[in-house]
């Protein structure tokens, strides 16, 4: 969520800027710019796949994301391309689309989905397309313990073409815990042939102020099965010590003095100020009796 | 909690008004949430070329969303507590930490954040190149000496300085024993970009005030690298969160205890007793030899590593 | 009454300064104007384009501002505790200098601050001193001390002002226009001397004159550890309070002799400013001259022998690069008065004067000692190939103003001395009449 979250303000300020230099050069020049799509598909645990694609610019500077710009769908099949749907990108260029995991879009001879993203261009960006193929696959996250040895376990199985699941085979896994800016790699987990796999869960791993964890399980860039998620949470992390209660509140560098520098400051400047106090009554002591003595006079007069 | 469920409704209702004016509002990622700001229309509107070469107009706050505010960059992130850690091994003075913290934070030239050093501890030791951010010091003498509050230690360990309200009196300058503060000493075209200010991003520079590293919390918020780490192409800097015992350099990512007990992970100048939250790995069993860092640089920025012994050795050999 | 024939018979003999300035004075006041000038165009310069005119840069970032700010600070020095510690300790010749010693306290206590400013970037946010002050800063202690100190020696001046106001107040011989006699009165608070004013000034004049020490020597500590509270080499000491005081006081004598010897010629003040003055003044820095060079030497003994590189750093480069200026501000600093006043044949008005000129010179190289090489020598080493950077020049502006800061002073000086006898007049040939004493009862 944090991920999806980020990067709204400077990605903004970016393509703001990219903009002023589009003005630029897209008027001195009828070229059209070169695009990159970039298309990734994602197998998640709640049944679904997430097809991804990033649209980019090539210019002098280097590449810039294009905000915007529709990119389709396809799925391509034998009798041709059918059409999944429309998505136009973000300010981030990117371009999100889910589709259940089991669908009716045709499969190929090893029973895999090919998918394409395609933005068409116009008369100033260049058309690019992209093909990714998978065979839709889940990863289930599980944990045990066993001799007060902590475990994790991941299940991995895939979606046939008849609708069937049956188990992944051997296929290397990473589990990692999201952390603040990327992921902690816990372990690699070799699953077997019955698509198993486990592995000792370290016990030195921060969660949040409670201890829970997220645990992610995936396969990146699999021939067969690109790339698969799977996640689920524990509370097996220590609890994250949260620094801002015991922030020390009196110090010589917090906005508050040290209750000791101020007694010392005050003791100093009511020792000097009471002097000076003292020096003014006097004066004003001399005028009352230089006015006292003018009236003695006028009375006597 | 709550706060955080207002802030989404109003961000999600600006959000919906950028779509309309882009005409996206589709399946898309579903949240572009989080600046938790409202910042409302300002009513001046700014034309841009969309991806389709079409001219729009679009709200200024839509396009430059204002960022954290001074009272609330005093805060700090919740939670959290920074840390960097400074890989000396992997270092050869590429200075992309350099550059693109300079124009990460719109700098002068000649003004650096972030500099490269050339060390030699001592005559028969090894030179290497140290690159030296702001150390964010738990006991930060600069902000003791403050006489005004404008720099300032904040909950996650970061000082930051507010430039609309440091009078300029550098006292903090001499306070830092690393030499990290910069003064801006004359007006500047870099200092006039038409952005609201923030401490966090340090930008826009005011001149006749003190500024330096800010570790990014700007970029911090957005679950991004400072501008330093995500630059350097030999995955020198790595940063994270000390409390979550976490350090990344973008690529990979390490336990920070692990990385530090592995590594004989120091502090610079720990005598001094100012706490650092920046740690270095010494620089054994190194990528590049010493004197790559002297390559490809621009003759400007060579000419000053010349009066280093190491340079200087250097120039004396090629003499004979 | 004798006490109102004697002042009456000063007052007569002082009147001309007052009433009058000659040809040489207005061209002196001219001169001294137009010094100032040049300094405002300077600050103009600075405001208008920025501290880069300066030669101060990221390293040094303070230079001879920071330099005259706490040389101005420390002549002021002179009064507060030589005129202090003289009334406490009822020293009868101090009195035909005093006044001298008051003016040259205010004055330059007006001064001084107004250099920190300079080296400040955004004038205009002077306000979040009050607004934001933070206790813990020394900058904040220096705000409080030296406005606490500025207005204790303005009390203090004028309570030994009182009875010459009432004097001159007066004193119907005195050619003076309207403004200034109405000024005397008002300020006279009718002082006319009856036992009760009199004893209520002595009782205030006596508490006062602790105060200016004592809040004297509280600022020049807090000068001294806006340096001694970083880390920096050279600054990090623990004698820099005591240090700085001594030189504050060892300066402030320095300048008052000079003072004595330039009134005494231009107002022809022989009769009253004679060669015992000098010499008690003299005796007085001879013993700071013996107190400064004792603590300096063991603030730079003590780097020397220890071997830490940062300070090893440091003397390599007062010995290398500040060679001349070292020698000079150390040791002929310190030596020649030692010398001058020691033996008593050397003993002239004139070559203790030279020997105090020669004092004021060594003590402001020894700041800039303090404050610049310092800064040329971090922790970290300078790695720039811009030479502004590495080392620390003055430029033009910076002169300039260094200029128009003397001027300040010497043209406050003299518009104060023609306004009230630049030698106290009142009972000046009497000690007044004993009401004990407030500190010893």
């Amino acid at each position: 969520m944090k991920k999806i979250k980020s990067g709204f303000i400077l990605a903004v300020i970016l393509f703001s800027g990219l903009i002023k230099a589009y003005t630029q050069t897209a008027a001195d020049t009828t070229e059209p710019f070169t695009t990159v799509l970039r298309f990734t598909c994602v197998s998640t645990s709640d049944d679904s796949i997430q097809l991804k694609s990033v649209v980019s610019v090539k210019h002098e500077e280097g590449s810039t994301n294009l905000f915007n710009a529709p990119v389709s769908f396809y799925s391509i099949e034998t009798d041709g391309d059918v059409k999944i749907g429309v998505v136009k990108t973000d300010v981030h260029g990117t371009a999100v689309l889910k589709i259940p995991s089991r669908n009716t879009y045709l499969r190929n001879d090893q029973q895999m989905l090919s998918l394409k993203a395609v933005y068409d261009g116009n008369d100033k960006y260049e058309a690019s397309e992209s093909e990714f193929g998978l065979k839709p696959a889940k990863l289930k996250v599980s944990f045990y313990e066993e001799d007060s040895i902590r475990y994790v376990k991941v299940e991995g199985t895939q979606l046939n073409a008849d609708g069937t699941e049956t188990s992944i085979g051997a296929v290397d896994v990473i589990v990692a815990t999201p952390k603040m800016l990327s992921m902690l790699k816990l372990a690699e987990i070799a699953l077997d042939s019955t698509g198993i796999g486990t592995a000792e869960f370290p016990l030195d791993i921060i969660g949040d102020s409670l201890g829970n964890l997220t645990v992610v399980a995936s396969i990146e860039e699999n021939d067969i099965f690109g790339n698969v998620t799977g996640s689920a949470d524990n509370k097996w992390g220590l609890q994250k010590h949260l620094i801002s209660p015991d922030r020390p509140s009196r110090e010589l560098w917090t906005p508050i003095a040290p209750l000791w520098m101020i007694i010392t400051l005050i003791i100093m400047l009511l020792g000097v100020w009471g002097h000076y106090v003292y020096a003014i009554v006097q004066l004003v002591m001399i005028k009352k009796s230089s006015k006292k003595a003018e009236e003695d006079i006028v009375k006597e007069t | 909690m709550e706060n955080k469920k207002k802030d989404d409704k109003n961000s999600r209702r600006n959000f919906l008004k950028l779509g309309i004016l882009a005409g996206a509002g589709t399946v898309a990622t579903g949240a572009l949430i989080a600046t938790g700001h409202n910042s409302g229309e300002s009513g001046e509107k700014i034309k841009v070329l969309t991806t389709s070469g079409e001219v729009m107009e679009v709200d200024k706050n839509f396009l430059v969303l204002p960022p954290v505010g001074i009272k609330e960059s005093h805060e700090g992130i919740p939670g959290r507590k920074f840390v960097m850690v400074i890989d000396l091994a992997k270092c050869k003075n590429a200075r992309k930490c350099v550059e693109e913290c300079q124009k990460g934070h719109n700098l002068p030239k000649g003004e650096e954040f972030m500099k490269v050093y050339l060390m030699q501890d001592s005559e028969k030791t090894a030179p290497y190149w140290f690159p030296k951010p702001c150390y964010h010091c738990d006991n930060p003498q600069c902000v003791s000496v403050c006489p005004v509050g404008a720099t300032y230690k904040r909950s996650d360990g970061i000082v930051l300085i507010d430039n609309e309200r440091c009078i300029g009196c550098k006292f903090c300058m001499t306070g830092c024993p690393y030499s990290t503060r910069v003064f801006a000493w004359k007006p500047d075209e870099s200092y006039e970009i038409d952005q609201p200010y923030s401490p966090e991003k340090s930008v826009p520079g005011v001149e006749g005030t003190v500024s330096k590293c800010d570790f990014c919390p700007d970029l911090a918020r957005e679950g991004k690298l400072p501008y330093c780490a995500s630059a350097c192409p030999m995955g020198v800097i790595y940063f994270g969160d000390i409390d979550e015992d976490v350090v990344t350099n973008g690529t990979e990512t390490y336990k920070f205890s692990e990385l530090i007990r592995d590594r004989s992970g120091y502090r610079y100048l720990e005598n001094l007793g100012t706490r650092p939250n920046v740690y270095y790995l010494p620089p054994v069993d190194r990528q590049f030899p010493v004197e790559r860092g002297l390559d490809g640089l621009d003759e400007e920025i060579k000419k000053n590593y010349d009066n280093t012994p190491y340079v200087k050795n250097l120039k004396d050999k090629e003499a004979k | 009454m004798s006490d109102t024939v004697s002042s009456d018979k000063l007052l007569r003999e002082f009147a001309p300064q007052i009433e009058e300035t000659g040809k040489l004075g207005k061209l002196w006041i001219a001169f001294l104007i137009a010094v100032l000038l040049l300094g405002v165009f300077a600050l103009y310069w600075q405001v208008s384009r920025g501290h880069i005119v300066t030669g101060m840069r990221d390293n040094v970032v303070w230079g001879v501002y920071i330099v005259n700010f706490i040389f101005f600070m420390g002549i002021s020095y002179a009064g507060a505790l030589i005129s202090g510690a003289l009334h406490l300790f009822h020293a009868g010749w101090r009195k035909p200098i005093i006044r001298m010693a008051e003016f040259i306290t205010i004055i330059s206590l007006l001064i001084g601050p107004v250099f920190i400013m300079l080296c400040i970037g955004r004038l205009d946010r002077l306000p979040n001193l009050i607004l934001f002050g933070r206790i813990q800063s020394p900058i904040t202690w220096d705000v409080i001390a030296i406005s606490t100190d500025i207005i204790g020696c303005i009390l203090f001046l004028y309570l030994a002002l009182l009875r010459d106001l009432g004097k001159m107040r007066d004193f119907t011989e005195l050619k003076v226009p309207k403004w200034k006699k109405n000024l005397y009165k008002t300020l006279a608070l009718g002082y006319t001397g009856t036992e009760e004013q009199q004893i209520r000034l002595k009782k205030a004049t006596d508490i006062m004159a602790g105060m200016v020490i004592a809040i004297a020597i509280i600022v020049y500590s807090v000068l001294a550890w806006i340096f001694s509270v970083t880390l920096q080499p050279g600054w990090h000491s623990t004698i820099f309070g005591p240090y700085f005081v001594i030189a504050a006081v060892y300066s402030g004598t320095g300048v008052l002799i000079v003072a004595m010897y330039f009134f005494r010629r231009v107002y022809h003040l022989e009769e009253y400013i004679t060669i015992k003055h000098f010499v008690n003044v003299g005796v007085i820095m001879l013993v700071l001259a013996a107190f400064f060079g004792y603590f300096t030497f063991s603030e730079y003994l003590t780097k020397w022998y220890g071997s830490e590189k940062n300070d090893e750093q440091l003397i390599k480069i007062l010995f290398d690069d500040y060679y001349l200026m070292f020698i000079f501000s150390n040791y002929i600093g310190v030596l020649v008065p030692l010398i001058v006043v020691g033996f008593r044949k050397l003993r002239t008005i004139n070559n203790i004067t030279i020997a105090a000129f020669i004092v004021i010179v060594a003590l402001w190289f020894n700041r800039y000692l303090i404050v610049v090489p310092t800064l040329e020598s971090p922790y970290l080493p300078i790695q720039d190939a811009r030479a502004a950077w590495a080392n620390y020049s003055a430029t033009w502006v910076e002169w300039s103003l260094t200029a128009a800061g003397v001027a300040m002073f010497c043209l406050l000086f003299t518009l104060a001395s023609k306004i009230i006898p630049i030698v106290q007049v009142s009972d000046l040939k009497e000690e007044p009449k004993e009401t004990g004493d407030i500190y010893l009862k």
